[in-house]
């Protein structure tokens, strides 16, 4: 072995180590310690807003006072007993039937060969707010859950709800209510 | 000086410089080769998914993605490799150096790094906190780190060709050339499933364009810098160690790569993120052109030693050969023609200087027939000065 190479190949190998294996590890031995405390809200857009249930676990996301508009906005990431609850929106001008169909497409075309199926039966739902949206079970290698899509004023939003059977059961009347919270602060209905 | 003497400046020039000398990436017995074979291997074995996925969603969008990114890159590579003005670094060289930035910097490092890192300070500091400054410090040391890793290789690789400032800038901009056209064209895949990926084609493009307009000052710069740096605080046969230097360099590369990645922290201020935008360009480009300038008479030492024998033979004299190197010397000079022809035959001798510098590297200083050639082509230009 060319001894001149040596300190070069071992610097980057530190840094590989570091970064690859070191971080990751350190992050992964970390645990999120962020819990809903009653009465927050968070925003996915500036307009519109949802209510977690009390206690779940946030792994991404930003809070907002309620009638304060938004400061920052996005995705929401929760978890609680084994189920994970991402939330996410984008414009869509269709119907919850046709975004419920846009999700299953490009879930099914991301996953391909993960077997990922969707159940035929699809349901209504209705947010607090009196929004209608539809949802449907979907299972695949790796997980299995439920979809459920809503439009808002021209704001599509999908809520994916994964986990072990027996804990989605568990936890349904939580979940339930987090999806019927969904709303627009700006009065945008579907 | 005497004929001899000037040949033996331009055979030490030729020596110190390594200008013209190959690279060989496939080196058994360096450790540097292996460790680059297997980044490269984990890298394109981290990106497939990725780009299977995509291509798999929507290939129009994928071959979108990869045709503007890939215009793109091309006219960032001719650049960079104009600038690459007097060693021309062998293709092979910097063909490395691009795909250390796009493959294993992007893909197998800064991929597992970034989620990692912006997710630790989530948990340490609080999503909302995370969400205004994770990117401002994350990427710039992830990245940085993991770009300038590549260069550390190359430098283990060609200990002689890798060795001057100038090489750390060009082939750091090559190797952020590399990162920047992998990143871009994966938020092009992202920016295909945007609302729900209805419009797969106009996200890809839109997202694409988006990066192409703010991505003026970007890893290519950043790069350059850190590289440069590197080579100062590291020291080598043409650089001597400066070590304050070497960390301001670097300082300077994370930094501004720090400012411009800040700007998500001022989202809600127009007029900050402009300020913090702009200033953070010109702090940048104004640190390039500082590292340029001071990487410039290393680099114009070595062209006058190569043409001394030149200048000793009444091909061209000390006056024409600094206008040949100095930008200042150079307008001076076009400027002293007395008519246009002359001053355009000036221009002419100018360039044709630039190309017998480069033949006598190619050459390694024997007289083959494309250096005579170049030779001849200064003679006639010059008679019409």
């Amino acid at each position: 072995m060319d001894r001149r190479s040596l300190p070069f190949g071992l610097a980057v190998v530190a840094l590989v180590l570091l970064w690859v294996v070191a971080v990751p590890r350190l992050d992964r031995a970390t645990a999120y310690d962020d819990e809903v405390r009653a009465g927050e809200q968070f925003a996915l857009t500036e307009s519109i807003v949802f209510t977690p249930a009390v206690g779940w676990e946030v792994t991404g996301g930003y809070r907002v006072d309620p009638g304060a508009s938004a400061q920052q906005s996005g995705p929401v990431r929760l978890s609680s007993r084994g189920v994970a609850i991402v939330l996410s929106s984008g414009d869509f001008s269709g119907t919850p039937d046709a975004l419920l169909s846009q999700i299953d497409k490009i879930t099914t075309r991301l996953t391909d060969g993960e077997g990922f199926h969707v159940s035929q039966r699809r349901v209504s739902l209705t947010t607090k707010m009196g929004d209608v949206g539809i949802a449907q079970g979907f299972a695949s290698a790796r997980a299995s859950g439920f979809i459920a899509a809503l439009v808002l004023g021209g704001t599509g939003v999908e809520v994916q709800v994964v986990g072990p059977p027996d804990q989605i059961a568990a936890v349904g009347d939580e979940v339930s209510a987090m999806v019927e919270s969904i709303h627009a602060t700006d009065g945008a209905t579907s | 000086m005497s004929t001899d003497t000037a040949l033996l400046r331009r055979d030490a020039a030729l020596d110190a410089s390594a200008w013209g000398e190959p690279f060989h990436l496939v080196q058994p017995r360096n450790l540097c080769f292996w460790v680059y074979i297997v980044m490269v291997g984990y890298g394109v074995y981290s990106m497939l998914p990725i780009v299977s996925r995509s291509a798999h969603f929507s290939p129009a969008a994928v071959a979108a993605a990869l045709v503007v990114n890939g215009i793109l890159g091309l006219l960032w590579w001719l650049w960079f490799h104009h600038i690459d003005r007097w060693e021309r670094q062998p293709a092979k060289i910097l063909l490395a150096a691009f795909v250390w930035g796009a493959v294993p910097a992007t893909f197998a490092i800064a991929i597992n790094a970034n989620g990692a890192l912006m997710s630790l300070w989530a948990k340490w500091f609080g999503q909302d906190w995370a969400g205004h400054w994770q990117a401002a410090l994350t990427a710039p040391f992830v990245e940085e780190s993991a770009k300038f890793a590549g260069f550390l290789l190359l430098m283990g690789l060609a200990p002689r060709l890798v060795r001057t400032v100038n090489d750390g800038l060009i082939l750091g901009a090559f190797i952020g050339l590399g990162f920047q056209v992998l990143e871009d064209v994966t938020y092009a895949f992202n920016g295909a499933l945007e609302n729900f990926g209805t419009a797969p084609v106009d996200g890809a493009i839109g997202t694409a364009w988006l990066r192409v307009a703010t991505g003026f000052v970007s890893h290519p710069l950043y790069t350059a810098l850190c590289c440069a740096g590197l080579v100062y605080l590291i020291g080598t046969a043409s650089q001597e160690r400066r070590i304050g230097r070497g960390l301001g360099f670097l300082a300077a590369g994370v930094l501004t790569h720090g400012l411009w990645d800040s700007m998500v922290a001022f989202a809600g201020s127009g007029a900050v993120t402009l300020l913090v935008m702009f200033g953070s360009a010109i702090f940048g480009l104004g640190v390039l052109w500082t590292a340029f300038k001071l990487a410039r008479p290393v680099e114009h030492a070595y062209a006058r030693d190569i043409l001394a024998p030149e200048v000793e033979a009444g091909l061209l004299d000390d006056v024409e050969v600094e206008a040949v190197l100095d930008r200042k010397a150079r307008k001076a000079y076009v400027h002293a023609g007395s008519d246009h022809h002359a001053r355009r035959a000036r221009k002419h001798l100018i360039h044709a200087g630039y190309e017998l510098v480069h033949e006598l590297v190619e050459a390694r200083g024997a007289e083959d027939e494309r250096v005579v050639r170049a030779r001849a082509e200064v003679a006639r230009f010059r008679s019409e000065t």
